[in-house]
């Protein structure tokens, strides 16, 4: 079973490698494929948050650190196998880093000298940013740490820029 | 009397030094000085001494050529400036390895063997080969007089693994030289670990 799983994740992991390099070819420019990274997974996010609320059996978060510990601690257990660790928690309690132990997607990953300022792994961001706003939080998600960049470890900035509170398309009078 | 044979000895292995005069001949020159005043004592202990002074760098080049024979990896480890007469060894050896190919040998399980063995022997080195399903060759030159066939067999595994990992990287474009600078280094442990492991 543990061997399937092994199997499982060097196709995950060489199917997002082949995504990143034909999106540099197609584009060629770094700052737009960190985007289009972005962008994917912010459309893969407003879908995957359905099958996290089903599966993980949560109760609602009370608050935003609630919700960052059930992201770190549920949410990336669930989906990359992997924990990550909440830290940096500002006064108000709107921003937080998550730090990454492990991270699968960038297995045998070397960046090129030609492309430096790229964030790899910016996928995740987009996936944080649109799962969270289908629960009606407007985040803004950045990479502060990247190994692939030459730092010890993967860590993420998550901001709570504001709550939207949930809105009825229907009017009251109909 | 010892003295005549001590005399004999030494011409001899100044011959020897003429020969030996190639890359890796620096450290066989500086044995057979020293081996001229101790020489002195007996024959028995400068016997001694060429078993104690074993050559420092048994490995002397690895190269990983692709299935066009196109060299998609060579470094060499001696200090000695013989780059290109290591890449005319492992030149000489495709061939080899291209025969060994095309005709296999006429025992049965010895059909989908990678472990190609000893290619060819030159008058200091031994070139060992290893066979990739994709038909990607390792050749692996060295200058050990002994080297036991499971050393050589476990380091074209361990090779294999950090070829198969470089390779895996996404920004590593098949047919192009590997420009991983974590497969060097890997490389490197590797090639450090069989020194130590086969001087023991």
């Amino acid at each position: 079973m543990w061997n399937l799983h092994l199997k499982n994740a060097e196709l995950f992991t060489l199917t997002y490698g082949a995504i990143v390099r034909q999106l540099l070819t197609d584009l060629e420019d770094v700052e737009e494929v960190n985007k289009q990274l972005d962008q994917m997974g912010y459309n893969i996010g407003t879908r995957l948050i359905d099958e996290f609320l089903a599966k993980a059996n949560i109760s609602r978060c009370v608050d935003f650190k609630e919700t960052a510990e059930m992201i770190a601690k549920v949410g990336f257990k669930m989906f990359l196998g992997v924990t990550a660790s909440v830290t940096n928690w500002d006064i108000e309690g709107t921003c937080c880093n998550m730090v990454l132990e492990e991270n699968p997607l960038v297995d045998f990953v070397e960046l090129p000298d030609t492309c430096q300022g790229l964030y790899y792994c910016n996928v995740l961001c987009g996936v944080i940013r649109g799962a969270l706003e289908m629960v009606s939080m407007k985040t803004e998600v950045t990479w502060v740490r990247d190994v692939l960049r030459g730092d010890d470890s993967y860590e993420l900035q998550v901001k709570l820029l504001k709550q939207v509170p949930e809105e009825y398309p229907y009017k009251d009078d109909e | 009397m010892l003295l005549s044979r001590v005399r004999e000895e030494r011409s001899l292995q100044a011959a020897g030094t003429r020969q030996r005069a190639t890359p890796n001949g620096c450290a066989t020159i500086s044995r057979v000085k020293n081996r001229g005043p101790a020489g002195l004592d007996s024959a028995s202990a400068s016997a001694v001494e060429e078993e104690a002074t074993k050559p420092e760098k048994m490995i002397v080049c690895i190269a990983v050529v692709g299935h066009q024979n196109n060299p998609l990896y060579i470094q060499s480890f001696t200090e000695a400036d013989d780059a290109l007469k290591l890449h005319h060894i492992v030149h000489c050896s495709l061939d080899v390895v291209d025969e060994r190919v095309n005709n296999p040998k006429k025992s049965g399980p010895l059909l989908n063997e990678t472990f190609l063995g000893l290619l060819y022997p030159t008058e200091n080195y031994k070139v060992y080969g290893y066979l990739t399903n994709t038909k990607v060759k390792f050749i692996l030159v060295t200058t050990d007089l002994d080297v036991k066939d499971a050393d050589v067999r476990n380091f074209f595994r361990r090779f294999h693994a950090a070829y198969v990992d470089a390779v895996s990287n996404p920004f590593h474009v098949p047919g192009k030289k590997i420009t991983s600078r974590t497969f060097a280094e890997r490389v490197s442990t590797i090639v450090k670990a069989f020194g130590l492991s086969s001087a023991g």
